[in-house]
């Protein structure tokens, strides 16, 4: 089962996310702010980071930066999430190595394509198999 | 002041009305007027003293007195002739006769009246401007009357002595006090109307500062635009949270809901979750319109594919169950394809315009057409037009449609769904991708919004579009 980590400072958005996708058939753990994302990041090595952007302190990118310079996980894909379909969020986003970026409410249907696509098994990456598509 | 309060009243009654008009004939005037009103007393002065002295020939004195009392008819001579340069050489010659009479007859090249040649140059000049044709006449004028009173002595050898020499030594004094009195008081009254210049450019200073505080208001009052287009930026987006959990658990509690064992619990579900959509849509309206008027809206104008586009569009409304049996018929003609736009923006725009022909056609189909304008080299543009068979509305109206909160907002809220703000929305966003929304309705016709595009630019020079070069071709 994919595991995904969800990072996510709205409580609401939380708990619906991590329901909707534990019932897609993942595997979901969650941290509540940047610092803490980094921290499950190294602790629980998902398989891929549902990032969102507006955190607070330590925003969504800087802590995607952080997750890939100090975890070791450099391939992995994090997937941004933002309030806005703003350019200058996607672009921001791509700079700072995010694979793919998606705005809220979440669309749960696109989504769950964004994510089956970026688990898909890419040679050299030992990505897992995802669910069947 | 005594004189704009009750004297400046009484001579702009002589003065006539074209020279009222004109800022520097109108003070000439007025000096005119000072003179000939003061001039006699003081002049009279120095016949009276004489007449005191000496009695014994009061014609001469009463010509002299008669010259010097005619300046006060000059004022109504100006009032009923409006003659006012040709009265002023008149009244010039009128002064230089009275003062050579004087002079002539009593003390002749010593004579008290002499200092009086003074005032002749500078009354002509506070009368008329130093025009080359004014100067010439009143130099003219001067010479000739002195010449005159010159020949008049040569053919007589002498001055004629009315009074003895020794009693006019005290009519010297007298005379060049009054004279200074008068050439004072003009001086005076000529320092005034500089000092009303000077007012004047006061006055003028004050506007200056008076636009000043305008433009500082201006810009206060962009200053609180913007601030409450920053405040209510913030405040949707703090409604957006909340709102984001009514939709969301309510679209949970929506499948987690077996409809054959509670139809009416999930119908209820549906409801506030559609209601919750319809709050968030108009949230982002007004989070996009504050934006916008806070000019934060940024715009990322790059080639946009809007055949790809439109049948995404077209794709995702029939898919879904929000036409109810209507169709939408969507013709794009060959050359239309590429056009220079925000992606997401038009997106936006296309897909408000089609929500509007769907929930306004109740029955028949709404038509999406993309057409290049043809020839394509005329206008450059492609129009995307979204045509409804609805009720339609007065020509009139159609301004209104395109205000926020606009006075006829029955209008917007009736014909247009929610609070009016939709279409508000695309006209600005439009705007800002250098497109044009126009609306062409009738009442009973039905709608056609056009969203005029410039064409893609780059493809029209690298020629790499064969569909393009097709309908550029033909």
């Amino acid at each position: 089962m994919p595991r995904i980590l969800l990072v996510e400072d709205n409580e609401f958005n939380r708990d619906m996310l991590s329901r909707r996708l534990t019932r897609a058939g993942y595997e979901v753990v969650c941290a509540g702010d940047g610092p803490q994302g980094v921290h499950m990041a190294g602790e629980a090595k998902p398989d891929l980071v549902l990032m969102d952007v507006a955190l607070g302190a330590m925003d969504g990118w800087e802590a995607t930066r952080l997750i890939h310079a100090t975890t070791g996980l450099r391939t992995l894909p994090i997937i941004a999430l933002t309030a806005y379909a703003l350019e200058s969020d996607r672009r921001r986003s791509v700079e700072v190595g995010c694979c793919d970026f998606d705005t809220k409410p979440v669309d749960l249907a696109r989504l769950i394509s964004k994510i089956k696509r970026h688990l898909a098994p890419t040679p050299g990456l030992g990505g897992e198999s995802p669910i069947a598509s | 002041m005594l004189f704009n309060a009750s004297l400046k009243p009484l001579f702009d009654w002589f003065i006539p009305g074209d020279l009222l008009m004109d800022r520097e004939m109108r003070t000439r005037a007025r000096t005119f007027m000072i003179s000939h009103t003061f001039g006699p007393i003081l002049g009279n002065v120095i016949p009276a003293y004489l007449l005191w002295v000496d009695s014994k020939d009061a014609g001469k004195l009463l010509i002299l007195a008669g010259s010097i009392t005619s300046f006060w008819a000059y004022p109504f001579v100006l009032k009923y002739t409006g003659r006012y340069r040709l009265l002023s050489f008149v009244s010039i010659q009128n002064l230089l006769f009275a003062i050579l009479w004087g002079c002539f007859f009593y003390g002749g090249l010593t004579s008290p009246f002499l200092p009086w040649l003074v005032t002749v140059p500078l009354l002509a000049f506070f009368y008329l401007d130093a025009s080359v044709k004014n100067c010439a006449t009143i130099l003219l004028q001067i010479t000739t009357s002195l010449a005159l009173f010159i020949a008049l002595f040569a053919l007589g050898g002498h001055f004629p002595q009315t009074i003895a020499l020794a009693d006019l030594q005290g009519i010297g004094l007298v005379s060049i006090i009054s004279a200074s009195i008068y050439v004072s008081m003009m001086a005076l009254f000529y320092a005034r109307i500089l000092a009303s210049q000077g007012e004047f450019e006061k006055e003028a200073r004050k506007h200056l500062e008076t636009a000043g505080q305008l433009r500082r208001a201006v810009s206060d009052a962009k200053r609180a635009s913007a601030a409450k287009a920053d405040f209510l930026a913030k405040t949707s987006h703090e409604l957006r949270t909340p709102l984001n959990a009514i939709i969301g658990y309510s679209q949970m509690l929506v499948e987690d809901t077996d409809p054959d064992v509670d139809p009416q619990g999930v119908d209820d579900l549906k409801r506030i979750h559609d209601a919750g959509r319809h709050l968030l849509h108009l949230v982002n309206a007004i989070l996009d319109l504050s934006k916008i008027e806070a000019g934060k809206m940024q715009v990322f104008v790059e080639s946009v594919d809007v055949a790809a586009l439109l049948q995404r569009l077209v794709d995702r409304w029939t898919g879904g169950r929000r036409i109810e049996g209507r169709r939408i018929l969507l013709r794009i003609e060959p050359a239309a394809y590429g056009v220079e736009a925000d992606a997401a923006k038009l997106e936006q725009v296309l897909d408000a315009l089609i929500d509007n022909a769907v929930c306004h056609t109740l029955e028949g189909d709404v038509e999406i057409v993309a057409r290049a304008s043809n020839p394509p080299a005329a206008g450059d543009v492609v129009e995307i037009s979204v045509t409804d068979k609805g009720p339609g509305i007065a020509e009139a109206l159609v301004p209104a449609l395109f205000e926020t909160f606009n006075s006829r907002d029955d209008v917007g809220a009736s014909r247009y769904g929610g609070a009016g703000l939709g279409l508000p929305l695309c006209h600005r966003l439009c705007g800002l991708m250098g497109a044009s929304l126009s609306v062409r309705t009738a009442p009973g016709v039905g709608t056609t919004i056009v969203v005029a595009l410039p064409r893609r630019r780059l493809e029209r020079n690298r020629g790499d579009h064969p569909a393009d070069n097709l309908a550029d071709a033909a």
